[in-house]
């Protein structure tokens, strides 16, 4: 059994013997035995899951997007922020959807790039600021004076690009686990503990993640609003730009792709890590996620877009203009935040101070 | 004739129990080997009367020069039971011909006060000074622990009372922090998401290797912790020699 590789003990990294009598291996420094099979599948796990996670670019070809032909729209620039966007004449004046900006100015550039599919808007205004404002009542610390009907009847609907991609997600993982066992005699109380090292590889397949491919668009708040139920995705056709801005996408595919992976690797390590149920003190050791069958499309998704000023800041929000989910920041007004700290330390002091004259 | 064997067992025990006859007060000392100068008896039994006084348990010294065939803890017992039957006490029994000592509570109030801790550590402070033959330092620090552990018992540590008012007091502002903080951040709901699990392609998920490789086994034993005497026997105490 001269072929046997210089494997090293599992358990304190001495180098394992082989023990002709057991045909199995043997640690002289822990005195651990181990069986040779498990030790060789040990060693090709631990090689797969050491190598480096990777994207397979292989299966990804660069496209190019066509501008949207044979419609009326306006391009406009906004000097404040920078952003670039279209909407059609109709709209008349038109406020900046990204900073509020009202002094935005007509611009030659290429319009809206043609997308693979478009999720129209389905909530009108007048839904999406009754949702803003059921909204706004949940929140504990608002300044009394935030509110602003004028300000809010100033939200915007804007068709913000999206990169969407799918992937199918290869991944080798392995864990440190155990197992404990308490039972015990009239005299001691024993605990064994047996440890394992967990071995899993498969695969996920992910479906339609959405990137924000604008620049101007803050990606937490597009990550926020999501769920976006695609059953509603329809291929592009012009009519739904009408009466809504349009915007096209400034950040590369190849920028987008790390957030996505991202994203999808947390969710892989958390579904493998379900599979571990059973065992205690589950340790992830070392994992190699690669992508492949990746799709890239590009998409227009509909987004409510508010910026209310207050206190000489900009506060944004964005509603789902599928689903009416609201996000953003609110201000905090600082006098109540204190006042209901103050509530909540007297009424807990009291009644910390009535246990406390009780236990003395 | 009766009455001179009527004076002299008064006499006697007068000499044995110098303030058992002298009046109602049962005898908080009983220096029967004589470790003690009358200076020092009257200091001592001044602060076992004021212990007594304070936390209403009477602490008693006990001493002789030679056992009378019975054991130090049984010798404690006896005059407890002569004496003091149905009070809470706490007793120190020497003997120093024989070495031996004992310490025993009896009572409700008493053995609740002196469980096997609070027993080792008036053991702790008296054996020192029981092993270097200094019996009036031994006596005084019993009195000395003895009336700790009663003010203690009574009042709770001061350790204790400032760890409570401390935590009454500190707790309140770390729930209003915390509640705040939870308040505060309903504030922004424009939060980036971790993970991509409303993603996943439904049945997706593809396993082809799950192993779980058993390594080895560690056994740990410690011992069981001891049932504590519970103090349903007549007393608690500890003995032993110096
Ligand atoms: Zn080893
Ligand atoms: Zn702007």
């Amino acid at each position: 059994m001269d072929t046997i590789q210089n494997y090293k003990c599992p358990c304190c990294g001495a180098p394992l013997v082989f023990d002709a009598g057991s045909q199995g291996l043997h640690c002289e420094s822990c005195e651990n035995k181990f069986d040779l099979d498990t030790i060789r599948q040990l060693d090709d796990a631990e090689r797969l899951s050491g190598e480096e996670s990777k994207f397979d670019w292989e299966s990804y070809t660069p496209r190019d997007f066509t501008p949207v032909n044979g419609v009326d729209f306006s391009n406009y620039s906004c000097p404040s922020c920078g952003a670039e966007i279209s909407g059609d004449d109709t709209m008349g004046s038109t406020i900046c959807p990204y900073c509020g900006n009202s002094t935005i100015v007509k611009g030659q550039f290429e319009g809206v790039l043609r997308p693979d599919y478009i999720i129209p808007f389905k909530i009108d205004k007048k839904t999406a600021i009754a949702a803003f404002e059921a909204d706004f009542k949940k929140r504990p610390f608002l300044p009394d004076l935030f509110r602003d009907k004028k300000k809010i009847s100033e939200m915007a609907g804007v068709y913000v690009p999206f990169w969407m991609f799918d992937c199918d997600c290869n991944a080798n993982l392995t864990y440190r686990a155990n197992r404990t066992h308490i039972w015990s005699d009239s005299d001691y109380i024993y605990t064994k503990t047996d440890f394992y090292k967990l071995l899993r590889s498969g695969s996920l397949g992910f479906e339609n993640i959405p990137v924000d491919a604008s620049k101007k668009a803050d990606d937490a708040y597009m990550e926020a609003i999501e769920p976006f139920d695609y059953s509603d995705a329809m291929d592009f056709g012009s009519a739904y730009l009408s009466g809504f801005l349009a915007d096209k996408y400034d950040v590369s595919v190849e920028e987008s792709i790390l957030r996505a992976n991202a994203r999808v690797r947390n969710s892989t390590l958390a579904a493998f890590l379900e599979t571990t149920a059973g065992f205690q003190n589950v340790c992830a050791e070392r994992d190699n996620i690669s992508f492949n069958n990746s799709k890239i499309r590009y998409s227009l998704l509909p987004v409510w877009m508010l910026n209310i000023k207050y206190m000489d800041k900009m506060y944004k929000f964005a509603v789902n203009g599928q689903t009416g989910k609201v996000v953003g920041e609110y201000p905090v007004d600082k006098k109540k935040k204190w006042k209901f700290f103050a509530k909540v330390a007297g009424i807990s002091l009291a009644v910390t101070l009535a246990i406390a004259y009780f236990m003395l | 004739m009766k009455k001179f064997i009527s004076f002299s067992l008064i006499f006697l025990l007068c000499a044995t129990f110098p303030f058992a006859s002298a009046n109602d007060v049962p005898p908080l000392i009983s220096d029967e080997a004589g470790h003690l100068t009358s200076s020092e008896e009257t200091k001592l039994q001044e602060k076992l009367q004021g212990i007594y006084d304070t936390y209403g348990v009477y602490a008693i010294v006990f001493t002789e020069e030679e056992m009378s065939g019975i054991s130090a803890e049984d010798s404690a017992e006896d005059f407890y039971n002569y004496f003091f039957s149905g009070k809470d006490c706490i007793i120190l029994y020497i003997a120093d011909y024989d070495r031996e000592y004992a310490l025993s509570a009896f009572g409700k109030k008493g053995k609740d006060a002196f469980s096997d801790d609070e027993l080792a550590d008036v053991e702790d402070a008296i054996l020192p000074h029981l092993k270097k033959d200094n019996f009036s330092d031994a006596i005084f620090a019993f009195t000395d622990e003895a009336e700790n552990i009663l003010d203690v018992y009574t009042n709770g540590s001061t350790g204790y009372k400032i760890a409570v008012i401390s935590i009454a007091i500190i707790l309140p502002f770390i729930i209003a922090l915390i509640a705040m903080l939870v308040q505060l951040s309903k504030m922004k709901t424009a939060v980036k998401q971790h993970y991509a699990t409303n993603y996943i392609r439904p049945g997706s998920m593809n396993i082809s290797r799950s192993l779980n490789l058993f390594l080895y086994s560690v056994i740990t034993k410690k011992p069981r912790p001891k049932p504590s005497n519970s103090s349903s026997g007549s007393s608690n105490s500890r003995s032993g020699k110096f």
